[in-house]
């Protein structure tokens, strides 16, 4: 079988291996679901990451162990992963097969000369590691295996559940889903302008591949110097690396078209070097390099001096339950999409501003969107965390049990109630929904009484009986009185028990029978109507911040109680002590 | 920066193999190195959550185990600080048996006040470098002295002599600031409930040591070695007044010490806890060193000649497990050194 | 790998005319087995459940999804951090649509009675025992609703217990009402470790609930007759009262009823206080007529009060009364001796206490 043939099968099955790992990643033991589906596997293999946590973190999270195996891979053969494995490789290749579809030859070859813009990934590259290097991650925008996850997680698969409703049971929200959808469909559009647009000009990995592959002893070259130069290799070469002259290995994407293409089969895959010369990268000029470390050590120090990660913290940036503080939170995310793909509630959105430039397409918890609030005996998005940005938390950790009972139970930051907003706060409506859904125990959210006197809910009374009575000079009342939640008082009796009104037509009232009065009211006394208030209050030193209140609060535009990052417990910042 | 090579321009054989052989050991060696980085690097157990948000429950139990399992006490009479301490340490069992070689010691002084170390408000600076140099004489690692004064810290440290006793002695002196500070919940507590105290100095310490001189208080009764841990707690601790003896009684179970010193030298017997007159001061020529805080302060009062239903804190500490009241029970070591 | 060299074969188009090579074909192979060996290590590990999986199965969905649809209520509460025990599950809150779904045709009894909704969680002892209790509140309209559904359901020979003035426990269960709120405490075995803890238990629950300011703490109002009924021969703890329909008769309310043992016979006491002399009046006759439609006959007896009429069919006797508002009389005694002797004593009451 040709090792063209193998290629495309590679990559086939590692495009749909790609998606297989997208589409299951949501909660769940059938078969179709996350069970124990190696959703992180790609990403784990992604030696950029690893790299580029050990400059941020200092440490290696375990499972990037399995980079190793790409990394030694490239080492010893060059870009394999390129050609054989990446998603987006696959992607980018399918895309420009379609845009020189129908391509003379000479097109083609057009189309695939090397351009001098292809060290710009080199570049792009020190710029992120350098980056990485003070702290600031910022590989996962550009790395091709978090791009695709993420705007596969986030693009396609909502789609894609929101029409068969297979993958989800309910249709999903991501903000920012269209700039992360436009880029992806940049990158692949792109490929119709020149081929592997995004993997020849931009990939940050395939230039570590290639910086990797620099002492590869087995890679592509020309067996014989002198061939009839008819460049059909060229014309079908994947990465542009000029296979027909100087060969740049380190550009070569092993597609092995070339192989399979020369007419005379000089082409071969080899320990020899080219008999038409070879360089083992493009030429990468000292300023480009020098410039590409220095923006990356400037750059992130620079985004750190608005002081979001410490005083001047984003107080509507939730992360999700588990996420390290924002300093060495940003040191390890690489925004892959898979905790806001696996949140069954559909709470962890992409921020866009939230978290500042340094942070976007960070996770952030929007209670608003999405089904619910922070389940809490859910663990999910600590569990597919590639670089444990988020900790993979047990439930016990979470909810602060067992061994964790001393620590408390991880808070995502604290509900405060908008007094301005609040219905029985402002409205004189009842309502109690927060208070009701706080999964807290006991509860964080409780209620404070009061009876307050309705608008133009005095009366002057005709006819009284002990359980009824009839009334004049009451104003339009809109509001359901015999609901229960409403009462009589009579005016300038605040001893008096107050009366709940059972009964309300016309003029006509009807009251609960006990507590009865004393003696009925004489005709002519005023009375008042009164509506019973629970005015909800939060108790911070119980509130977790699971945004369940929030996600629930029927002031369904800027609620009335909100979650803010007050008392989070991955940072100290904004404590409510005492 | 890289050119071509041209190697594929001369003749195949040796030169191709030798290029292959160099190619790779070059390939190999990046291998290993990136497998050595990766080792070196590797974290089974992904990042810890960090303190940063966690509720302290303590600030740790330095205390040392004793040969017989209880508490010990020696008190000193005389008059030279220093001598009295080498004296009363090596009645204990030497220095030896409380500090060891490597270990990190944090001594909390009483610097409370910007007074200078004659009026007897706060810890005697050369009772405190003697205690810090024998500390560092047995090998300790590091010797760090701390306490949180309410007003001006710096200008407290300068005053009181313990900022110039510290580096004379090799000591590291804390000053508190903002970062140190972290909310702690005593089990059980009622008053210590998420509140601030100076967690950042306890940081990799292995050994607490507490002096502080007997003084009345106006508040709590008597000032001694319970009463100084006061100075451990940040925030607006001074609602605490209100409780004082809970309030001491919580902070007997905050931090186990190893060893206290109690200074009775010159006892402040009125006016406390500032004094200001030296006619406050009396001539007790004492030197109380326990490893059990609550035996200290109730000898120590007997040097403030008060009672322990003067001091009700005392009994309160005894009670939650702090130590024993009854002083007596430690079979004290008595050394008279002549004033 | 080595060059692939001999040519073989022309093929179409710009493709290589030499053919595979082994080397070739062996790394395509080398390719494919790394495929099945990816493709085996995701089919094995997915059989080995992310925690997160685990998690969800064992814990189930979060403890604040409702079950039954209903808003929780507002004494949901009180069934939190009950001392003793630990809640096995969250509170469901059941209404008037809803009640049937939890205690099914049990709930006419509380829906003719004013039931307004009700709250049931199940808790365990905290040491872990095996035991499980269920508590159920159900908030009622008024105390005299909560009297009703009490009384009603009252377990004939159970011990009274002190804690309220309407409250007793049988071997494994608690029962009693606290303002308009009933309230059931049933435990699933009726050994003593669990059952002692039933009544600290009720303590816990009755503290929550005392009633709130709004509201009347007893069930004493001017419209109980409750005080009215002889007390010699009455069956203790026999006091009931039913809201709606007594006897069958539609829409026939708030009528007390009280059971006696007299000589070897049997009757029932009732009473119904009505908004007026008038009412009372129509409902006297009311029952009259449908006594009479029910093969009852009116008879005559001596002794009988005056005022007082008495019926009879195949040996069951009924005697009515009325004193003002007041509408009385006894109810189903199966000797006319017994019946006359009761209304009587009944009679000379209720006209002294109604005056």
């Amino acid at each position: 079988m040709p090792i063209v043939t193998v290629r495309r099968i590679s990559q086939v099955f590692f495009l749909i291996l790609f998606f297989w790992l997208c589409l299951v990643a949501s909660v769940g033991d059938r078969w179709w679901q996350l069970r124990g589906w190696p959703v992180n596997w790609l990403l784990d293999l992604d030696p950029l990451t690893a790299l580029a946590t050990m400059l941020s973190t200092g440490t290696l999270y375990a499972p990037l162990l399995w980079s190793l195996a790409a990394l030694v891979l490239t080492a010893a053969l060059g870009r394999f992963f390129c050609g054989f494995a990446c998603p987006l490789g696959a992607l980018n290749q399918f895309f420009g097969w379609l845009g020189q579809y129908s391509s003379k030859p000479l097109g083609r070859v057009r189309a695939n000369r090397p351009r001098p813009a292809r060290v710009i990934k080199y570049y792009l590259l020190l710029f992120l590691l350098a980056c990485a290097l003070t702290g600031t991650l910022a590989t996962g925008l550009l790395d091709p295996l978090p791009l695709l996850h993420r705007s596969i997680n986030l693009t396609l698969a909502p789609i894609l559940d929101s029409g068969s409703l297979i993958l989800s049971f309910k249709p999903r929200h991501y903000g920012s889903a269209w700039l992360i959808g436009a880029v992806l469909l940049a990158i692949l559009g792109l490929n119709l302008v020149i081929p592997r647009f995004f993997c020849r000009f931009a990939c940050p990995l395939g230039a570590l591949f290639g910086l990797l592959s620099r002492f590869a002893p087995w890679r592509i070259g020309k067996a014989a110097d002198h061939c009839g130069e008819c460049t059909v290799c060229e014309a079908y070469c994947e990465g542009a690396c000029s296979p027909s002259g100087t060969v740049v290995t380190g550009e070569c994407l092993m597609c092995c078209n070339c192989l399979e293409r020369c007419p005379h089969g000089r082409i071969r895959f080899d320990a020899k070097p080219s008999a038409g010369g070879e360089a083992p990268l493009p030429d990468l000029s000292r300023r480009g390099v020098v410039m590409g470390a220095a923006a990356g050590l400037f750059t992130g120090p620079a985004l750190r001096l608005g002081g979001l990660t410490g005083p001047n913290n984003n107080p509507n940036l939730i992360r999700p339950p588990g996420a390290l503080d924002e300093e060495r939170f940003l040191a390890r995310c690489i925004r892959c999409g898979q905790c806001m793909r696996a949140c069954p509630s559909n709470i962890i959105q992409p921020a866009l501003a939230e978290a500042g430039l340094e942070g976007l397409w960070t996770p952030a918890i929007n209670y608003r969107l999405g089904d619910s609030g922070c389940q809490v005996n859910c663990i999910a998005c600590g569990q597919v965390c590639p670089t444990a940005a988020i900790r993979p938390l047990t439930v016990d950790e979470k909810r602060g049990r067992a061994d964790f009972a001393a620590a408390g139970p991880i808070r995502l930051g604290s509900a405060l109630v908008d007094r301005s907003r609040c219905l029985p706060w402002v409205l004189d409506r009842p309502c109690i929904v927060c208070q009701e859904l706080c999964p807290v125990s006991p509860k964080a959210i409780f209620t404070r009484t009061v009876f307050e006197a309705i608008r133009d809910g005095r009366a002057k009374i005709m006819t009284a009986s002990q359980d009824s009575l009839e009334v004049a000079g009451l104003g339009p009342v809109n509001a359901p009185l015999a609901g229960g939640d409403y009462y009589l008082r009579r005016s300038g009796r605040q001893q008096e028990a107050l009366r709940r009104i059972s009964v309300f037509e016309g003029n006509r009232i009807g009251l609960v029978k006990a507590p009865g009065w004393s003696a009925p009211p004489e005709p002519g006394e005023a009375v008042d109507i009164v509506v019973r208030l629970q005015r909800p209050y939060v108790d911070a030193s119980r509130c977790i911040g699971c945004g369940m209140c929030e996600h629930e609060c029927p002031v369904a535009g800027l609620r009335a109680i909100r979650v803010n990052s007050e008392n989070e417990s991955r940072s100290r910042r904004g404590r409510l002590i005492i | 920066m890289n050119k071509p090579s041209d190697t594929g321009h001369r003749a195949e054989g040796a030169l191709t193999r030798r290029d292959f052989i160099k190619r790779a050991a070059a390939a190999s060696a990046l291998t290993l190195s990136a497998g050595a980085l990766y080792a070196g690097l590797y974290d089974g157990r992904g990042p810890q959550p960090g303190d940063l948000g966690k509720v302290l429950t303590g600030l740790g139990d330095f205390s040392v185990q004793t040969a017989s399992g209880q508490g010990r006490m020696a008190i000193v009479r005389g008059a030279d600080r220093a001598a009295m301490l080498e004296r009363a340490v090596t009645a204990l069992g030497g220095i030896e048996a409380f500090i060891q070689k490597g270990d990190r010691v944090l001594i909390k002084v009483n610097a409370a006040f910007a007074t200078p170390p004659s009026l007897g408000a706060t810890t005697n600076p050369e009772l405190f470098a003697a205690m810090a140099r024998l500390c560092l004489a047995a090998g300790a690692a590091s010797v760090t002295v701390t306490d949180n004064p309410i007003n001006n810290p710096e200008s407290c440290f300068a005053l009181t002599g313990i900022a110039e006793a510290a580096s004379l002695a090799g000591a590291g002196l804390i000053i508190p600031g903002e970062g140190m500070f972290s909310p702690l919940t005593l089990p059980g507590g009622k008053l210590l409930v998420d509140w601030p105290v100076m967690a950042g100095a306890f940081k990799g310490v292995t050994k607490l040591i507490a002096m502080a001189p007997v003084k009345d208080h106006a508040r709590a009764g008597a000032s001694m070695i319970l009463k100084n841990f006061y100075g451990l707690l940040g925030g607006r601790r001074n609602v605490f007044h209100q409780k004082i003896a809970g309030i001491i009684t919580e902070l007997s179970l905050l931090a186990k010490p190893t060893l206290c010193v109690l200074d009775g030298t010159r006892v402040m017997l009125t006016n406390g806890p500032t004094g200001g007159s030296l006619s406050d001061l009396k001539a007790a020529d004492t030197l109380i060193v326990s490893t059990d805080p609550v035996a200290a302060d109730a000898a120590g009062l007997e040097l403030l000649e008060r009672t322990i239903s003067e001091v009700p804190y005392i009994r309160m500490a005894e009670a939650a497990g702090a130590g024993h009241a009854d002083y007596t029970r430690l079979n004290p070591v008595r050394i008279n050194l002549g004033a | 790998m080595s060059t692939l060299s001999k040519p073989l074969r022309l093929r179409r188009g710009p493709k290589r005319i030499t053919s595979v090579g082994a080397a070739e074909r062996r790394a395509g192979y080398a390719v494919l087995c790394v495929l099945l060996a990816v493709l085996a290590y995701a089919l094995t590990k997915q059989s080995q459940f992310n925690p997160a999986v685990v998690a969800a199965l064992r814990e189930g969905p979060a403890d604040a999804k409702k079950t039954s649809g209903q808003p929780a209520s507002e004494l949901t509460p009180a069934l939190d951090a009950l001392p003793g025990v630990a809640a096995l599950a969250g509170a469901e809150t059941f209404g008037p649509d809803t009640l049937s779904d939890k205690i099914d045709g049990k709930a006419e009894l509380y829906l003719s009675s004013g039931f307004k909704e009700m709250v049931w969680r199940p808790l365990a002892p905290a040491g872990g025992d095996k035991a499980r209790f269920d508590v159920y509140v159900y908030d009622m309209a008024s105390p005299d609703s909560a009297f009703a559904v009490f009384s009603g359901q009252r377990r004939s020979g159970a011990a009274a217990s002190g804690l309220t003035e309407n409250a007793y426990s049988t071997g494994n269960a608690l029962f009693f009402t606290v303002g308009a709120r009933y309230l059931e405490i049933v435990a699933d075995s009726d050994e003593a470790a669990v059952k002692n803890l039933l009544e600290p238990l009720g303590a816990a629950l009755l503290a929550k609930l005392s009633p709130s300011p709004g509201e009347g703490a007893g069930r004493e109002t001017q419209s109980s007759p409750a005080s009215l009924f002889p007390a010699q021969g009455m069956t203790p703890g026999s006091l009931r009262l039913a809201m709606a329909d007594a006897f069958g008769l539609e829409g026939f309310g708030n009528v007390y009823t009280a059971d006696y043992a007299l000589g070897g016979a049997e009757a029932t006491g009732f009473a119904a206080i009505l908004p007026d002399e008038a009412q009372a009046r129509t409902w006297k006759q009311n029952y009259l007529a449908f006594l009479l439609a029910n093969g009852y006959g009116e008879i005559t007896a001596q002794d009988l009060p005056e005022g007082a009429q008495a019926l009879e069919s195949n040996g069951v006797f009924e005697v009515l009364l009325k004193q003002g508002r007041l509408f009385y009389g006894i109810h189903e005694a199966t000797s006319l001796q017994a019946a006359v002797a009761l209304a009587a004593t009944f009679e000379k009451q209720a006209r002294e206490k109604m005056r």
